[in-house]
């Protein structure tokens, strides 16, 4: 299992060449049928390995005149959640943009579902691809229905077909109340989930969202959220770009990316990236004068709670002795003593921070 | 700039005191180089003798039981009246000046009237001559003076009523009438044109008519108003060829001329105009069966053989008829084609291949619904126009020329097409790519499985079909309306305009069409592609028109966008039609430039466009597919 394992990353996480890769797709397989003939649990995990990377771009760069928008991004996305995280302007509109083959990079290439989308396969990507943009401006003069409508006509699907897609999708976006309103007359809210219902109504397996709840209210943003939530039980990918980071926290992202500048600073699951930055935190309860006191020499950072104290430390072992002397020594009861992630707007700035470091050392 | 302003301020009175001077010199009419002047009155004259009397502007003045040695200046408005009144020298009217003689006055010299000075003689007698120049006006009644000549310059007018004189003389006159009746003349002699005439009621006298008689055609013909030149063609071989004509004298109201008419100098007609009349106005029927350039002339011989000539230039042209053979199998070419790309286009379909080209072009026709409905009904009224028009006419001139049809539907087309191809390419063409990239439709389109060259061309078809639309609401409209009143003989002739008028409308809007979509397609503010056909239909064919002058060579026409839909209504429609292509030629032809004509033949014309509007789309298509969307 665990060679299999590293195997998926040597395979996935590198750029192999394309003998190297044959050659490594050929060891899985067989290492598959072994599998298959020892038992049906292990060939359910090599299913899951196999899984194709839905989103791959190769020294992605995109200038406008002298300005470098996006600078050799090497994206990989494999399903599920994918939040592209990045301050006003790092470069996600132009990467999103890039992506659904509106904007031509300057250099380097994308693959989506591993055909490169400037070949001949453009079209059958795009027949898998949905796109909602950051302000909807569909036909305004159009009734949901009829947007809906037009874009099956669009992906040439039966009229059977797109009679069942209207349906299930006006349901999924909770808007069949209002399918023979015209669009100009909804709210912000209600145009956003129109965007996403077009953007499904070719049941896309790829899903990209551009700042898709910067326009939306707070009860709006938990209705998206909800939404997305469903469509990835549904088994779809989303490239989601936003700014706004508890909304990333609240979807579970299944990993995110940061850019900054043009830049990724950082690609992979919340737990990697928190082993990367070689944060370790401590969470503890109650929060009290003692155990602070105590435990300052030990720590880097200590962030206050109302119950409980967040201990940035790499001296974890050395933490837990003073804290068990104290709770011991004062009587005081420790209800919670456990190691804790960054939450991911933490992880952000950290990120920042370090690359702004870096980029003050060079 | 400092130092002139100080020596400026250094020179400030000699300057003041130069324009006091000046003012002063302004307001007393004086040359400030001459101040001293010159009296007028009691110059000696060295010739006659005579002293000098200067009646001006005022009072009346009676001069009466007396006599004067002196010559009579009336000037300026001044009122005189000579009442047994002897004037031994002679007289002068100025600047409306009046005289009038009466009871016996004598006036022992000459009188000499000018610019509207008028004389009146009664019972009165003047030794000399009268001489009546610019616009004065001689009335003499009741007046026996044998030794009286009356000379006629100018256009002044003259009355001789119950009186006896000598001799009157008409010479060369430029207007004014001259009427004799009751009287004695010894001589009346006539000369120069009858511009001036002459009437003589129960009158004594001996003619001498070297007067020439007038006559001037007055149709058919067009009067160019740049040129000042009479011209004419027509596709009609049956020309109404109308003039007016008269002589000098006309004795007891009789008018004795003969009119002769001639075609290229080969007599036609002589048609005998005598009669009781001031003038003849005169209308025949010529027949001239040859293309080209004709001369038709009408000859007015009075009695004594005098005689004038008016000629006028007939071009006598053909329009072609319209080629419907050639065009139906054009259409069931492109029909033949469409069906068979569109079949192609289902198989290739069947067997995989995504376009979404028909759901842009249908897209295209659903979103502009009624902005269709609308061009299609504005296209009719030019035709509804020319049915108003023509159904107003009174049932007695029902026979209107096949010409005068063209000219009016040269004119009225000619103007909807500037307007309407102008308002068209705005509405269509301007926005086609551009506000679909502002709004970032664009974009979001073009994330869904549709190629970009599809997006433009599936839009740029829809125009096309769009404009077809319009130009066959256009024909249809015109050839019903001109059903309801031509005359049944024209019917193929009004066939033949409205299949022109339909292939004028393609050639006015679908190049236009391709330079604003390319417009669209490369600049990213939809103001910028409103403003390219302003240009090419308002602001460069004025421009341009006048520059043959400059160049001497008509070529920077070829700039002028509305030049070649104009160049193709002439050569199909009308030949006089359009409005700004000649106006630098015709300017410059008036003030003897040598100007090459360029004489581009429909062929070629269409080629031109076609080629222009191929290199617009593929231009639009090629920035679209390279260029990227934000």
């Amino acid at each position: 299992m665990r060679f299999l394992f590293l195997f998926y990353k040597t395979f996935f996480k590198f750029n192999l060449e394309p003998p190297k890769k044959l050659i490594s797709i050929i060891f899985i397989l067989k290492l598959l049928t072994y599998y298959s003939i020892i038992g049906s649990k292990h060939f359910h995990v090599g299913i899951i390995i196999m899984k194709e990377l839905i989103i791959q771009t190769f020294d992605l760069t995109k200038a406008f005149g002298k300005t470098i928008a996006v600078n050799k991004l090497n994206l990989q996305v494999s399903g599920g959640i994918f939040g592209f995280l990045g301050p006003n302007g790092a470069g996600k509109t132009t990467t999103i943009k890039m992506l659904i083959g509106s904007l031509f990079p300057t250099s380097g290439r994308i693959e989506l579902f591993g055909k490169d989308i400037s070949g001949k396969e453009g079209i059958n990507i795009h027949k898998r691809l949905g796109y909602v943009p950051e302000h909807p401006t569909y036909f305004d003069d159009m009734t949901a229905e009829g947007i809906l409508d037009y874009i099956g006509s669009i992906f040439h699907l039966s009229k059977t077909e797109i009679k069942t897609r209207i349906a299930h999708l006006l349901q999924l976006v909770n808007l069949t109340e209002a399918r023979n309103r015209i669009i100009a007359k909804y709210s912000a809210g209600m145009k956003q989930r129109i965007g996403i219902a077009q953007a499904l109504m070719n049941n896309p397996d790829l899903l990209v969202l551009d700042e898709i709840t910067s326009n939306l209210d707070p009860m709006g943003r938990n209705e998206m959220i909800d939404l997305l939530k469903e469509l990835r039980k549904e088994g779809k990918t989303m490239f989601i770009s936003t700014h706004i980071l508890p909304e990333v926290q609240k979807m579970n992202a299944d990993s995110i990316g940061i850019i900054d500048r043009g830049h990724l600073i950082m690609e992979g699951t919340i737990e990697e990236l928190n082993e990367r930055l070689g944060v370790k935190m401590i969470r503890i309860s109650p929060n009290h004068e003692l155990l602070r006191d105590a435990i300052t020499p030990f720590a880097t950072k200590i962030t206050e709670e109302t119950d409980a104290l967040l201990v940035e430390t790499d001296k974890k072992d050395e933490v837990w002795q003073t804290v068990a002397n104290i709770s011991l020594q004062n009587s005081i009861p420790i209800t919670e003593f456990r190691s804790s992630g960054l939450e991911i707007e933490q992880i952000f700035m950290k990120a920042i921070e370090s690359e702004n470091g870096q980029g003050g050392k060079k | 700039m400092e130092k002139i302003i100080r020596k400026l301020e250094k020179l400030k009175v000699p300057i003041f005191l130069f324009i006091i001077l000046l003012n002063i010199c302004i307001f007393t009419h004086q040359s400030p180089l001459n101040m001293q002047t010159t009296p007028l009155v009691h110059q000696k004259n060295s010739n006659n003798l005579h002293a000098c009397r200067i009646f001006d502007t005022g009072p009346p003045i009676i001069l009466k039981d007396n006599m004067t040695s002196d010559d009579l200046f009336i000037i300026n408005y001044a009122n005189v009246t000579l009442i047994n009144y002897t004037v031994h020298g002679n007289i002068y009217l100025f600047n409306s000046a009046r005289l009038q003689m009466l009871k016996n006055s004598t006036i022992m010299e000459s009188v000499l009237l000018s610019d509207s000075s008028k004389l009146k003689i009664q019972n009165s007698t003047v030794m000399h001559t009268i001489e009546c120049s610019d616009s004065s006006v001689l009335q003499m009644f009741a007046t026996y003076s044998k030794t009286t000549t009356i000379t006629k310059t100018g256009s002044a007018s003259i009355t001789v009523s119950a009186s006896s004189i000598k001799a009157l003389n008409n010479n060369l006159g430029t207007g004014g009438i001259v009427q004799i009746s009751n009287s004695n003349i010894d001589s009346v002699s006539l000369g120069g044109s009858s511009f001036s005439q002459t009437f003589i009621y129960n009158s004594n006298f001996t003619l001498n008519d070297q007067a020439v008689p007038f006559v001037t055609i007055t149709g058919p013909s067009q009067f160019n108003f740049l040129t000042g030149n009479l011209s004419y063609s027509t596709s009609e071989r049956e020309i109404n060829l109308t003039w007016t004509g008269w002589d000098s004298p006309i004795i007891n109201g009789y008018l004795n001329i003969t009119f002769q008419i001639l075609v290229d100098g080969v007599l036609q007609k002589t048609i005998n105009g005598s009669g009781f009349m001031t003038q003849y106005i005169g209308h025949q029927e010529v027949t001239i069966n040859q293309l080209g350039n004709h001369t038709i002339s009408v000859i007015a011989i009075d009695s004594m053989g005098n005689n004038f000539t008016s000629t006028i230039h007939i071009e006598i042209i053909e329009y072609p008829p319209f080629p419907w053979l050639y065009f139906w199998i054009v259409v069931a070419v492109i029909a033949v084609i469409a069906v068979a790309v569109m079949s192609v286009l289902n198989y290739k379909q069947k067997k995989g291949y995504h376009s979404a080209f028909g759901n842009i072009f249908k897209k295209e026709f659903s979103d502009n619904k009624l902005k269709i409905i609308i061009f299609i009904a504005i296209a009719a009224v030019p035709g509804i126009i020319l049915y108003f028009i023509f159904n107003i006419i009174p049932r007695g001139m029902e026979s209107i020329s096949i010409d005068g049809i063209r000219g009016l539907v040269s004119m009225i087309f000619t103007l909807f097409l500037y307007y309407f191809a102008l308002v068209f390419s705005i509405v269509f063409g301007a926005g086609a790519v551009v506000n679909a990239r502002k709004s970032g439709t664009l974009s979001w389109f073009l994330s869904k499985p549709i190629r970009r060259w599809e997006f433009l061309w599936g839009k740029i078809f829809a125009y096309l079909i769009i404009i077809v639309l319009i130009m066959i609401s256009t024909s249809i409209s015109f050839v019903l309306s001109g059903i309801s009143f031509i005359n049944p003989q024209y019917i193929p002739d009004l066939l033949s305009m409205g299949g022109y008028i339909f292939l004028i409308g393609l050639v006015a809007l679908i190049p236009l069409t391709a330079i604003v979509v390319l417009c669209s397609s490369v600049f990213n503010k939809p103001g910028l592609t409103i403003f390219i056909p302003i240009l090419l239909l308002m602001v460069l064919p004025p421009i341009v028109s006048f520059l043959p002058i400059l160049t001497r060579h008509e070529w920077p026409l070829l700039f002028s966008f509305s030049y070649y839909s104009e160049q193709l209504g002439r050569a199909w429609v009308y030949q006089r039609g359009g409005l700004f292509s000649s106006i630098g030629t015709t300017f410059g032809t008036e003030f003897n430039l040598k100007i090459t004509l360029i004489a581009l033949n429909p062929l070629q014309i269409t080629i031109i466009l076609s080629v222009m509007t191929i290199i617009c789309f593929a231009l639009a298509t090629f920035y679209l597919e390279c260029k990227d969307v934000a």
